[in-house]
C-alpha cells in the first residue's frame, strides 16, 4: 500500500504544505492513520480516495497550526493588483501568481490545486473533501475567477 | 468577489502558461520514501486505539434542543416582528430596538450552544485520548445543525464569532464521518485539529460573560 500510494500522497500533501519536513510528517500520519484503519476500511471509495482523505485532512491541520503560529498567513490584501502589467511582460508573474495562490481561502487553494495542478477530478475530490462534486467545480470556478482577478490581463479572452 | 462567478469565462480553464506557472507552486521533490518508511513501519507495531463516548449523549441533545429553541427565537425577531421583538424584551431586557434584540438573543444562543460544543469537545478529546467505542453521531449532528442555524442567521455578524463557528463546524463534520465513513477522519485527526486550532480555548474565551455585554436590569 505505501510503495502503491506515497507518490501521490507526497505530491498531494507537499502541495498544501509547502514544506519538506511538515510534508513528510504529514505523510508519515497519513499512513500511520491508514494501516491502523484499513480493516474498518468499507470500499465505498477507492483505496486511493480513502487515503487521499485522509492526507488532506493531515495537511489541512498542519497548515491550521502553521497558521496560528504565524509561519505561513498571507492576507488578499498582499495579492497583486487586479490587471495591473499586461500579458507576458510581468518578469515576476510566477511570484504573483504564487501569492494569488496563497491568498486564496483555504478551501479553493485545496481544490485549485487539487484539479488543476495535480488532475484530480471532480468526484475524486468531493470524496476526498467529503463535500458535493458541484461543490468542487464550484469552489474551483471562484478559485479561477480570483486568481483571473488578481492578475487581470492573463485571463483567458474566450 | 463572488460576484466574479458570473463571468462568462467562470468555468474555462485557465490561461495554460498560468497553469504551467501554477505547477511551480509548492512543487514537490521526490518523496523521500526511504526516510519515511522507519516511524511508518514502527506505528503498525504498535496496537490499534478504538473511542468509547459515555457522556456526549447525555450532554449534547439537550443543548442542542435548547439552541433550537433560542435560535428560533433568534429569527423571529430578526426578522423585525413587533409583537416578537416585545417579548425578546421582556426575556432578556430593556434594549431600543428589533435589530439590538436580535443581536442579544443571537448572542444568547450562540454562547448556549458554544457551551454545549465545548463541552462536547472536551468529552471527545478525553475518549479519544483514553480509548473507546463508536461516537454518538445523533448528537454529533444535532450540534451540526444547531451551528449551521447559527452560520445562516441574519444576525451572525461578527466575524470572530464566524469564524469561531466555522471552525466548529469542521472539526464536528470530522466526528459526524467517523462511524459513517469507516474510518475517513481519525478520531486523533480531529484532536489534533482541536488542539491546532486552539477550540476549546477560544470558546471558553467567548462564553465568558463580560460585564458590558450583561443586560441591563440584571444584578
Amino acid at each position: 500500500m505505501y510503495d502503491a500510494h506515497v507518490d501521490r500522497v507526497w505530491r498531494l500533501v507537499y502541495r498544501i504544505v509547502g514544506d519538506a519536513d511538515q510534508a513528510a510528517d504529514c505523510v508519515q500520519e497519513t499512513f500511520i492513520r491508514a494501516f491502523s484503519r484499513l480493516a474498518s476500511f468499507r470500499g465505498e471509495s477507492s483505496l486511493a480516495t480513502w487515503i487521499g482523505s485522509i492526507a488532506i485532512t493531515t495537511a489541512l491541520n498542519a497548515v491550521r497550526s502553521l497558521k496560528r503560529r504565524g509561519a505561513r498567513v498571507v492576507s488578499i490584501d498582499d495579492a497583486p493588483e487586479p490587471g495591473a502589467e499586461p500579458r507576458n511582460s510581468d518578469p515576476d508573474l510566477k511570484q504573483r501568481l504564487h501569492a494569488a495562490i496563497d491568498a486564496l481561502p483555504k478551501g479553493y487553494r485545496t481544490v485549485f490545486l487539487m484539479h488543476d495542478v495535480e488532475g484530480y477530478t471532480h468526484e475524486e475530490i468531493g470524496a476526498a473533501l467529503s463535500i458535493a462534486s458541484g461543490t468542487s467545480k464550484a469552489q474551483l470556478s471562484r478559485a479561477r475567477a480570483r486568481l483571473r482577478s488578481v492578475l487581470g490581463a492573463f485571463a483567458p479572452e474566450s | 468577489m463572488d460576484d466574479l462567478d458570473t463571468r462568462p469565462d467562470a468555468d474555462s480553464p485557465l490561461d495554460p502558461e498560468l497553469v504551467r506557472l501554477a505547477a511551480e507552486y509548492h512543487e514537490p521533490p521526490p518523496p523521500p520514501r526511504d526516510e519515511m518508511w522507519p516511524r511508518i513501519a514502527a506505528a503498525r507495531r504498535r496496537p490499534p486505539r478504538t473511542i468509547e463516548f459515555r457522556r456526549i449523549v447525555r450532554v449534547a441533545l439537550p443543548m442542542a434542543a435548547v439552541l433550537a429553541l433560542a435560535f428560533a427565537m433568534g429569527r423571529w425577531s430578526a426578522d423585525g416582528d413587533s409583537a416578537a421583538t416585545g417579548s425578546a424584551i421582556v426575556a432578556v431586557g430593556p434594549v431600543g430596538d428589533s435589530a439590538e434584540t436580535s443581536s442579544l438573543v443571537y448572542r444568547a444562543a450562540a454562547t448556549r450552544h458554544l457551551q454545549s460544543a465545548g463541552t462536547y469537545f472536551a468529552d471527545f478529546r478525553e475518549a479519544a485520548l483514553r480509548h473507546g467505542a463508536s461516537p454518538a453521531t445523533g448528537s454529533t449532528r444535532e450540534l451540526l445543525v444547531s451551528n449551521r442555524l447559527l452560520l445562516s442567521s441574519p444576525a451572525a455578524e461578527d466575524p470572530q464569532l464566524r469564524n469561531l463557528l466555522e471552525d466548529v463546524e469542521l472539526l464536528l463534520v470530522q466526528i459526524a464521518q467517523l462511524p459513517a465513513e469507516g474510518v475517513r477522519a481519525d478520531p486523533s485527526l480531529i484532536t489534533d485539529g482541536l488542539d491546532a486550532v486552539d477550540l476549546l480555548t477560544r470558546i471558553r474565551a467567548e462564553v465568558r460573560p463580560s460585564p458590558a455585554a450583561r443586560p441591563q436590569g440584571v444584578i
